[in-house]
């Protein structure tokens, strides 16, 4: 009777100590989460509809005439196009410059292969402020190394004030930000070339294709989706990693010509204390995110299933 | 037929000597940048103008004392290894327990709070920082070690959870059932053995946190307004702005050296963690 009456007892409380335990584990983290990361995104969405100046806790309705300023704000379409440039040009160059470090890093002739990849990891490893302070000097026109070594070669007509320079300074900054992040890419590609079957080389080989041909019929479909996992996570990094590339190395100059939309909203907000309008250009941020997410995961599926 | 094969010999070894000419120039292109700006920051600020490539003269290590106490950089130094220590405690608190239940248990509800927190990797931390520290100045927390932290904490989640999730469920299982047939409670199942056996993802992600929280920048330099408060990246970048009015130099390179210096450690201490396992946390 007895042992019975536990067994059951033990039971009932066997199912309550599971949901208890689910519960006290999962509830705080999940709470806090939301919170601090899926509240404040939908409370600056709505703040773009008010405008609050930061003096007191009153906030005036002013439905779309934040957009409405924004449709007009002629830096904002520069920041807009600066934005655009920079991440598509980083996630390009990201790529392609990833994919071909890894495919020869990944050719079995090659010695010091952990050498190599610890190396080109390391900028990733930096503070992006490293990063950018490192580029600022070398492209500085007194101190940096880039102009010395151009009249060094010869080639004086190619030295700038890099990032002075309109037509200079976008470029200037996509290296830097290239520079600083195609690492983890290149060890991410790696890892997965390694990990396609060597025989379906060989078989290409007897079939007569050559290392180019292997790369783009082998290699390629093979590694498909980790390169469309990579390229949204590098895009989306890109678009918040700009911030502190540009805020660091130009602050937007010259004349904007490097405002992004990171630092102009960052400028509006906490130099200027224009809280809604900068959530007006915070949600413009979030669009281009979520833009892009879908076109890349649009693209590379189409293309992934073409082969 | 044998001329063939000769040409085919050249060739693949011309090809080989390439591949090690671009895979050496392209490690140059990394490793000299770095060794520059450590032969500046012990350059003496005279000979930093003047002589761009050469080695130091004399080693000018009062660049970086100058740099650490005038500049408050050693302040800083400080202030960011407490943040650092405090935000990696409370992730792991918050982070593993969590982690261990959404990679383990199966739930009502359990997919729904997994996609909503790997939702965080879309969302620009710049568009929510506004009303994040509008919270924080609600709560009286700006310019404070506590307010930036509980930032951290939260901008830190989304990768946590998604990486030690997925690292408790590729580990096998069977101890844990064991144990709860034993007749261990769920707590001190997940305690004395779910955890121990995730030691290496702990260790990786503590690894890159400790690293991510070192090298931020735009949530610090936002939430820490005076000067004494900041972490380190933001006082090294506050030299550089005000470098027009006092020029020194080698003080400037000498605090962008001991940021780079911390990450060097880290990397070097625990590179095996960082590189083997950034493709298992990063991308899968």
């Amino acid at each position: 009777m007895r042992t019975v009456e536990r067994k059951k007892g033990g039971l009932r409380t066997k199912t309550f100590d599971r949901n208890l335990f689910i519960l006290l584990t999962v509830l705080p983290g999940f709470i806090f989460f939301c919170l601090t990361i899926i509240l404040p995104n939908i409370l600056s969405i709505a703040l773009s509809f008010f405008k609050w100046k930061g003096f007191t806790w009153s906030f005036q309705w002013v439905g779309i005439q934040n957009f409405q300023k924004l449709f007009r704000d002629q830096i904002f379409y520069k920041a807009l196009y600066n934005n655009i440039f920079l991440a598509v040009v980083n996630v390009v160059l990201t790529l392609v410059v990833a994919l071909f470090i890894a495919t020869i890093l990944s050719n079995r002739s090659i010695k010091h292969v952990g050498f190599f990849r610890s190396i080109f990891y390391f900028p990733n490893v930096m503070s992006i402020v490293v990063v950018s302070m490192l580029w600022k000097f070398m492209y500085d026109p007194q101190l940096g190394i880039i102009n010395a070594a151009l009249r060094g070669i010869g080639l004086e007509d190619l030295v700038r004030v890099w990032l002075g320079d309109i037509h200079t300074v976008k470029p200037a900054l996509a290296v830097t930000q290239l520079w600083g992040g195609v690492g983890l890419y290149i060890l991410i590609y790696l890892t997965a070339i390694r990990s396609v079957n060597l025989s379906l080389y060989e078989a290409a080989s007897i079939d007569g294709a050559g290392k180019i041909r292997q790369f783009f019929s082998v290699t390629l479909p093979i590694i498909g989706p980790t390169i469309k996992t990579a390229l949204i996570y590098n895009m989306a990094h890109t678009l918040n990693g700009s911030f502190a590339i540009v805020k660091i190395m130009t602050n937007g100059a010259p004349n904007n010509e490097s405002t992004v939309l990171t630092t102009y909203m960052y400028t509006k907000t906490f130099g200027l204390g224009d809280y809604g309008y900068g959530a007006t250009i915070g949600v413009f941020v979030l669009a281009i995110g979520f833009i892009m997410y879908f076109l890349i995961e649009k693209l590379v599926k189409s293309e992934h299933y073409e082969n | 037929m044998r001329h063939t094969g000769i040409y085919k010999k050249i060739f693949s070894l011309a090809g080989s000597v390439l591949i090690k000419a671009i895979l050496c120039f392209y490690a140059l292109t990394i490793i000299y940048p770095i060794f520059w700006s450590l032969m500046m920051a012990l350059k003496p600020n005279s000979q930093i103008f003047s002589d761009l490539w050469g080695l130091p003269h004399s080693l000018a290590w009062d660049n970086f004392a100058r740099a650490w106490a005038a500049s408050k950089i050693g302040r800083n130094f400080l202030n960011t290894v407490y943040i650092d220590v405090i935000t990696n405690v409370l992730i792991l608190t918050v982070c593993i327990p969590l982690s261990y239940t959404l990679g383990r248990y199966k739930f009502k509800g359990r997919r729904l709070i997994k996609a909503i927190i790997v939702s965080g990797f879309l969302f620009p931390s710049m568009t929510a920082l506004i009303t994040q520290y509008l919270g924080l100045m609600r709560l009286g927390l700006t310019d404070t070690f506590t307010g930036l932290i509980i930032l951290y904490l939260a901008v830190s989640i989304t990768f946590s959870v998604f990486m030690l999730s997925n690292f408790f469920a590729g580990i096998p299982s069977e101890f844990e059932e064991a144990a709860r047939i034993e007749g261990c409670g769920h707590w001190r199942t997940m305690l004395s053995i779910g955890i121990p056996m995730a030691a290496p993802g702990i260790t990786t992600l503590t690894v890159l946190q400790v690293l991510s929280v070192w090298n931020e920048y735009q949530i610090a330099l936002t939430v820490l307004k005076s000067p004494e408060k900041r972490t380190i990246a933001v006082g090294v970048t506050n030299m550089l702005s005000d470098i027009q009015e006092y020029t020194d130099w080698g003080a400037v390179f000498a605090a962008s050296v001991i940021l780079m210096s911390m990450s060097f450690l880290i990397y070097a201490v625990f590179q095996r963690q960082i590189s083997d396992n950034v493709t298992m946390g990063g991308i899968k």
